[in-house]
């Protein structure tokens, strides 16, 4: 990690009230929207394994509900800070405004590290985070999704815990959820392909092939594991992957010059993601450090991981073959990297679009689920290719059209669409 | 693709002669073949190692070169050789080709003049250019030496580009007579006489040139239009003086974008010093509209120059080459169209011409008046290479029109016509945010388009090449509108939900189905499948279109599925549902049990097999819920019984009403000669009229785009009687009435009385010419692909009198000819020994089996043929496994889809007969139907076909011999018997005598 001190809210902030400039916003907007809704911080205490207790906090955080009910994920990470927790909070809100979902954005948090804790205690800690903040949550309220370090076994014993205190079924409360106990088909993949989606349709812009493109990507999650399934699909090679090595407490990075063949890896993964060196070694990868996707001779950049992964040292390592990034993580480049990668051409899709098809398909799941009735994963992939379709050329088009970066055009779209439910409300 | 000019004239001499219908258009489609056949690719540098030196600092100009010519996305890049001396120079040509020379000023050796004049001496054709750096001795050499030996003199700067415009501007002039003057690429003409200047600018123009035409290369439909549009950009041509301009203008003036000209350059030997002006006025008084820029430094002469509709540039600015720039990007048709008012305030924007359509239904009348009368239309499209669209519009003036409105109109179809005559013959990438459903053929995925696929780009590529869209008046001959799967979707399908080892099992159809249906299609083409539906809201056929289907002589007709469905809900997840369950379905038809028999059969395997789908446009009408045709037909060019006068050669066409499955599938339908259109055989007698032409026709029930837990394949379809067509109104053309008080036909419905579907309208009083379409159709198809052939076609005909009529060309296929003389004398061959012969056999040479099967004629029994189908699949199977190819005898028509005429069998069910027998009973005297899948796929495997008829005494079967062979295995139906020795087939191809000789002992 860089040097950089790095605090994403302020980030989030001066990324806000630059649009709100060009935007020309009231102040009365511009300080509702600045600053998250409501906060809730809470301890959740709960009886170890071994018969201690330990309390943890924990915090959900509704950024704006104007446009419908908040939306975000419920993370687990012994980092987590709240300005984190309200930045991704007012991420998801312009996420979901970009996407044009009926929704708002939250996102919550428990400070803690589930490596070290055992299933039940995770379940202890889920069921607790409910009860402390029951009276906002609800399919019309606030529904909380999977985020890092958690499952959809967690949003199983947070959806139960909700219908237990509420008295009947709700399985539109929550979203993740297995399949087959109202999960919906799709969703697994749905965050990393569409991430791959737009990179299809900024290389058809740029008139490129995909056929022809190889791209690096950083992380080995969900997100990146189905980036790189449907980009090789589409007949792109990738060529690097990065995965954190949790014994270790660093990052490497696995590369093969003809691509990375996803099969293989995966057999040579822990449920964390974390792929095996040793093993790694063994099927003819290159073991590098962690940092050496950002610097790989590709055309296509996609940090998948975790935020403040671009900033103004490691954006220098990009080489000039890239000629495009899409943020597949929330955050991951700061404002100073991004300047220099707007000086430098290349084409950035910001990650609340790149990675929006997550959040969409959350929202599938919320209507499927209060319907009671799902869908094909065929239906839910169709729609989620047309969705980020849509969102892509809408932002792609302001941007060409007014010669701004394709973040700002994401930006000036969502907030204009938040800022306007609110006046529509009377809000403001 | 077709072959080029001088090889397709057998097609064009066919047509011609032929002496139907219209012109043969002259012109075909343009190829990037046909452009630019001029190229510089080997270039003679004629300097001193210095100088090279002084070219480019590292040495590496080659390199430099091909940097350049990669940047731009140009596929070639010229070599270079050096030689340092005009006398090395001179002796290397002398040994190798050379496309080009440059020379600098010093040679060392020689001066220049007498290496120019050796030089053209030599190879008067070769192109030579000066090319010196700034230098007082070039000054000087210009002042005092003769250079109009050289094609060129171009000054160095530094600029590595200039090579590359060297190049092209050689290869402009070259290609100029040809490119624009045959095919109408546009020129650009720059009138400079200083060579400082136009060697810094001619590398600037040709540099934005490229990359304007970038953004038109994006457009192209696919990697062949993409060259198209690099080879079709403009051209560049410089003069140095009044009288090259002028020459130039004389030559090409009808093709000028525009004009870049210095101001003064010499006239007539001497400086003019308003040369350009002179120039510029004369050329406006033939093109008042043409944009012209002149450059001068004397910044007075602005006023004048813009009065007159100009644009001026300062020479000494420093901004000159932007001014350039931006002149050739306003006015030449690069980039977007900008739609303005007359006070050149900006309206809107169009970035490409399906764009222009759009915005054009829009536009104040007073911006589109603006445009036409200015022809800014016309050369907007030429410069994107939309050559016919540009030259049909570029006449038309704004007076010709009543109004506004009408000169929209017009616009607005002559651009859609031209996008749908440009999709045609041509094989586009599915782009969804170009889609239109008037597009005639995209692909999504890649991979094989598969046999069928294949075929029908193949005929749609024939048709545009040598059919203009009128060439028969009132009828419109193209085929429906598609979007093939390339083979690699299916690929991906089987792949990624690991369905190969189920599928190739021995498993029922229905558990294959199942786990097809339950299996997901791959997410690189859900997207666009639902792009589709969100705009194509007509009935679609899902076909298969398989790899194996390619090789010429394995038709796989009826194998695999095709599914239609109406695409009719109001609910988008309906429709998307049943799209992606047809596909699958088709999927799955690859592991159907008749599938892997029919492979069996051949010499591939299972595993091999990919799956192309076409979704297809349906031809036909909606009348009330269903939809239909009027006619469909299968046309073939060789027909292997032929009746009457006819010959083989003059083929045979099924017409039938409704869905073309009824032929397909070897119901009733109306078979004729095309020779002999108002001959009908089978209507010999007033009970053929009733026994043998079509009672009832498939149609495609609208109302049944609902979800079904257990989709089968003709679900959506409805057999109808003939009178709900009657009621729909479509027997006016069809259908003949039979008069029983005369015992006569008459055409058409206005009487009351049976109705009979004749097609005499048609064949007879030829309301459309039919019978002339399809017999050019096939003639053009059979010259084309060198074989018999078999055509698929559906025709909707129009309201007025039946036209305009619209003729969809649904499937080509090769037919197998059945050749060979076989050298015996029937004669010769003891009575005795025959078990059965026919002088209507198809097939050719001598085949041995020991296995008979046959259907027991005793007990037969016309209701219970479906129960034989699954008594003759079983020993079929077994026959087959164990490679034992067998003899198969039974009445009626084999393959039959009615069971009433015959063993309603499909292919699969027999494919292990290497013989088939075909016999008439009192009750049951059908013909062969050769427009079924059936017979087709017979043919294709040679199976040898004996038709014998029961009041014909020479072909009655000696059945006692046979029933006293072993018997393997009796049902209730069948008995299967062999031969303890061989049992010999002897039919010869050309006389169509056929004998089946008994073994010499039994067992």
């Amino acid at each position: 990690m860089s040097g950089e001190s790095f605090n994403p809210f302020r980030m989030a902030q001066q990324q806000f009230d630059g649009i709100a400039e060009q935007l020309t916003l009231d102040e009365a907007t511009r300080t509702l929207l600045r600053v998250p809704d409501r906060e809730l911080h809470f301890n959740i205490p709960i009886r170890m394994d071994d018969g201690s207790y330990k309390v943890f906090r924990g915090f959900r955080i509704q950024h704006n509900t104007a446009r419908g009910p908040a939306k975000g994920g419920v993370r687990f990470h012994p980092q987590e800070t709240v300005d984190t927790v309200r930045a991704l909070a007012m991420w998801m809100t312009w996420k979901t405004a970009l996407v044009d979902l009926p929704l708002g954005g939250g996102k919550g948090g428990v400070i803690c590290d589930p490596h070290n804790l055992s299933m039940r205690e995770q379940e202890a800690l889920c069921r607790g985070w409910v009860r402390r903040i029951i009276e906002i949550l609800g399919p019309e309220s606030d529904v909380p999704a999977p985020d890092v370090m958690t499952s959809s076994q967690h949003m199983l014993w947070m959806l139960d815990e909700y219908e237990h205190l509420v008295g009947h079924r709700a399985p539109g409360a929550i979203t993740g959820k297995p399949i087959g106990l109202g999960g919906s088909l799709g969703r697994t993949e749905s965050t990393g392909y569409g991430v791959v989606f737009a990179v299809r349709e900024a290389l058809g812009e740029l008139g490129l092939r995909i056929e022809d493109t190889t791209a690096s990507v950083q992380g080995f999650g969900h997100v990146a594991q189905h980036v790189i399934d449907l980009l090789t699909s589409y007949g792109g090679t990738v060529t690097c992957v990065s995965s954190w090595d949790q014994k270790e407490q660093a990052a490497f990075c696995f590369r093969k010059k003809d691509g990375v063949q996803l099969k293989e890896l995966r057999t040579i993964t822990n449920s964390y993601g974390e792929i095996s060196r040793a093993k790694a070694a063994d099927a003819g990868y290159e073991v590098l450090p962690g940092d050496s996707w950002i610097e790989q001779d590709v055309e296509v950049l996609i940090p998948a991981a975790l935020e403040n992964q671009i900033n103004r040292d490691t954006v220098k390592q990009i080489k000039d073959s890239v000629k495009i990034i899409a943020e597949g993580a929330n955050g991951p480049t700061t404002p100073p990297a991004d300047a220099v990668i707007k000086e430098r051409g290349i084409w950035l899709i910001p990650d609340f679009l790149a990675n929006s098809g997550g959040v969409t398909c959350s929202y599938f799941e919320q209507v499927q689920s209060n319907m009671n009735y799902y869908w094909t994963r065929d239906e839910v992939i169709s729609k989620l290719d047309t969705k980020m379709t849509e969102a892509y050329y809408a932002v792609s088009q302001m941007a060409r059209r007014r010669n701004i970066p394709m973040r700002d055009a994401a930006y000036m779209i969502a907030i204009a669409r938040v800022a306007e439910a609110c006046k529509l409300r009377g809000w403001v | 693709m077709l072959p080029r000019r001088a090889q397709i004239d057998e097609v064009t001499d066919l047509i011609e002669k032929s002496g139907v219908g219209g012109e043969v258009p002259k012109t075909h489609q343009l190829d990037f073949k046909d452009l630019m056949n001029f190229r510089i690719n080997n270039i003679l540098l004629v300097s001193s190692l210095y100088d090279y030196y002084t070219l480019v600092e590292d040495g590496q100009l080659t390199e430099a070169i091909f940097n350049e010519y990669s940047e731009l996305n140009l596929h070639y890049a010229p070599h270079i050789t050096r030689v340092n001396s005009g006398e090395a120079a001179l002796r290397l040509l002398e040994s190798q080709e050379f496309d080009l020379i440059i020379s600098m000023l010093r040679l060392g050796d020689m001066d220049l003049a007498s290496f120019c004049g050796n030089l053209k001496r030599q190879h008067p054709e070769l192109p030579v250019v000066l090319l010196s750096f700034q230098s007082a001795e070039f000054d000087l050499y210009m002042k005092t030496a003769d250079v109009s030996q050289f094609d060129n003199v171009f000054v160095w700067s530094g600029d590595r580009k200039l090579f590359l415009a060297i190049i092209k501007l050689l290869e402009d002039i070259r290609n100029a007579p040809v490119d624009c003057l045959e095919f109408g690429v546009r020129t650009i003409l720059l009138v400079e006489d200083s060579p400082w200047f136009y060697s810094s600018y001619l590398p600037m123009i040709y540099a934005e040139l490229i990359k304007q035409v970038q953004a038109l290369i994006e457009e192209g439909k696919n990697f062949a239009d993409k060259l198209l549009r690099q080879r079709a950009r403009p051209k560049i041509f410089l003069a140095s003086s009044y009288e090259e301009a002028m020459t130039l203008y004389r030559k090409y003036g009808s093709t000028l974008l525009g004009i870049i000209a210095d101001m003064a350059f010499p006239c007539e030997g001497e400086r003019d010093d308003l040369a350009g002006l002179k120039f510029s006025r004369t050329v406006r008084e033939e093109y008042p509209e043409l944009p012209i820029l002149i450059q001068s430094s004397d910044t007075d002469l602005r006023l004048q120059i813009e009065q007159e509709g100009m644009t001026f540039a300062d020479k000494n600015s420093r901004m000159l080459l932007q001014s350039l720039g931006d002149f050739m990007k306003d006015n030449f048709g690069f980039g977007d169209f900008i739609f303005r008012m007359p006070d050149g305030a900006e309206v809107t924007r169009a970035r490409n011409l399906r764009e222009l359509r759009e915005k054009l239904r829009y536009i104040p009348d007073a911006s589109l008046e603006f445009h036409a009368a200015r022809d800014h239309f016309s050369n907007w499209l030429k410069a994107r290479t939309r050559f016919e669209l540009s030259n049909k519009l570029k006449p038309v003036k704004v007076s010709q029109f009543d109004s506004m409105d009408d000169l929209r109109t017009y616009l607005l179809k002559a651009i859609s016509d031209h996008l749908i005559q440009d999709q045609k013959g041509v094989i586009s990438d599915f782009a969804r945010s170009e889609y239109d459903p008037e597009d005639t053929f995209l692909r999504i995925g890649a991979g094989s388009l598969g046999g069928k696929g294949r075929g029908l780009a193949f005929t749609d590529n024939l048709l545009r090449k040598y059919l203009a869209p009128d060439y028969f008046p009132g009828v419109r001959i193209s085929i429906p509108r598609t979007i093939v799967l390339g083979t690699d979707v299916f690929a991906q399908f089987i792949e990624q939900n690991d369905l190969l080892p189920l599928a190739v099992q021995n498993i029922s159809d229905q558990e294959i189905l199942r786990a097809f249906l339950h299996a997901d299609l791959p997410p690189t083409v859900l997207g666009d499948i639902r792009a589709i539906l969100d705009k194509a809201r007509f009935p679609l056929a899902v076909r298969s279109s398989s790899l194996l289907e390619d090789a010429m002589y394995q038709p796989f007709a009826g194998i695999y599925a095709t599914i239609m469905i109406p695409n009719s809900s109001p609910d988008p997840s309906v429709r998307f549902h049943n799209l992606t369950q047809a596909i699958k379905y088709v999927f799955a038809s690859t592991y159907f049990r008749r599938a892997k028999n029919y492979i069996e059969a051949t010499a591939n395997r299972i595993e091999e097999e990919r799956m192309a789908v076409i979704i297809q446009e349906m031809v036909g009408e909606k009348h009330d819920r269903y939809f239909y045709p009027q006619i469909s037909g299968v046309a073939r060019s060789f027909n292997y019984y032929p009746f009457g006068k006819a010959t083989q050669k003059d083929g045979v066409v099924n017409l039938a009403l409704g869905l073309g499955k009824t032929i397909v599938d070897g119901g009733t339908s109306l078979q004729y000669s095309p020779a002999y259109p108002s001959v009908y055989p089978q209507f010999g007698t007033t009970r053929d009229l009733f026994h043998n032409s079509q009672l009832k026709f498939y149609t495609l029930d609208l109302e049944s785009d609902i979800i079904r837990k257990y989709p089968r394949e003709d679900q959506n379809l409805v057999h109808l009687d003939l009178a709900a067509a009657e009621e729909h109104g479509t027997l006016k053309y069809t259908a003949s009435t039979y008069f029983g008080q005369d015992d006569r036909l008459y055409e058409g419905v206005s009487r009351s009385g049976p109705r009979i579907l004749t097609f005499a309208p048609i064949l007879k009083s030829e309301v459309i010419p039919l019978n002339q379409v399809i017999t050019l159709l096939v003639n053009m198809c059979e010259t084309a692909v060198n074989c018999p052939v078999e055509i698929e076609f559906a025709v909707k005909l129009g309201p007025d009198n039946a036209k305009p009529a619209e003729f969809s060309f649904l499937q080509l296929r090769p037919m197998v000819k059945q050749e060979g003389h076989l050298n015996v004398n029937f004669d010769d061959i003891d009575e005795e020994k025959i078990l059965f012969q026919s002088e209507q056999t198809l097939g050719n040479g001598i085949k041995h089996i020991r296995d008979v099967v046959f259907v027991k004629p005793d007990s037969f029994d016309a209701m219970q043929t479906r129960a034989m189908v699954r008594e003759i699949n079983k020993i079929n199977n077994e026959l087959l496994s164990a490679k034992r190819p067998y003899l198969l005898i039974g009445p009626g028509r084999w393959g039959s889809s009615d069971p009433s005429l015959g063993i309603p069998v499909v292919f699969s069910d027999i494919s292990g007969a290497t013989a088939i027998v075909e016999t008439s009973l009192p009750n049951m005297i059908i013909d062969p139907s050769q427009g079924s899948h059936f017979f087709q796929n017979l043919t294709s495997f040679r199976i040898t076909y004996f038709t014998l008829r029961h009041y014909n005494e020479a072909h009655s079967i000696d059945w006692e011999w046979l029933n006293a062979l072993e018997a393997i295995e009796e049902t209730d139906h069948l008995r299967h018997v062999v031969a303890a020795d061989d049992i010999e087939i002897i039919v010869d191809g050309q006389s169509g005598h056929g004998v089946v000789l008994k073994s010499n002992s039994i067992k």
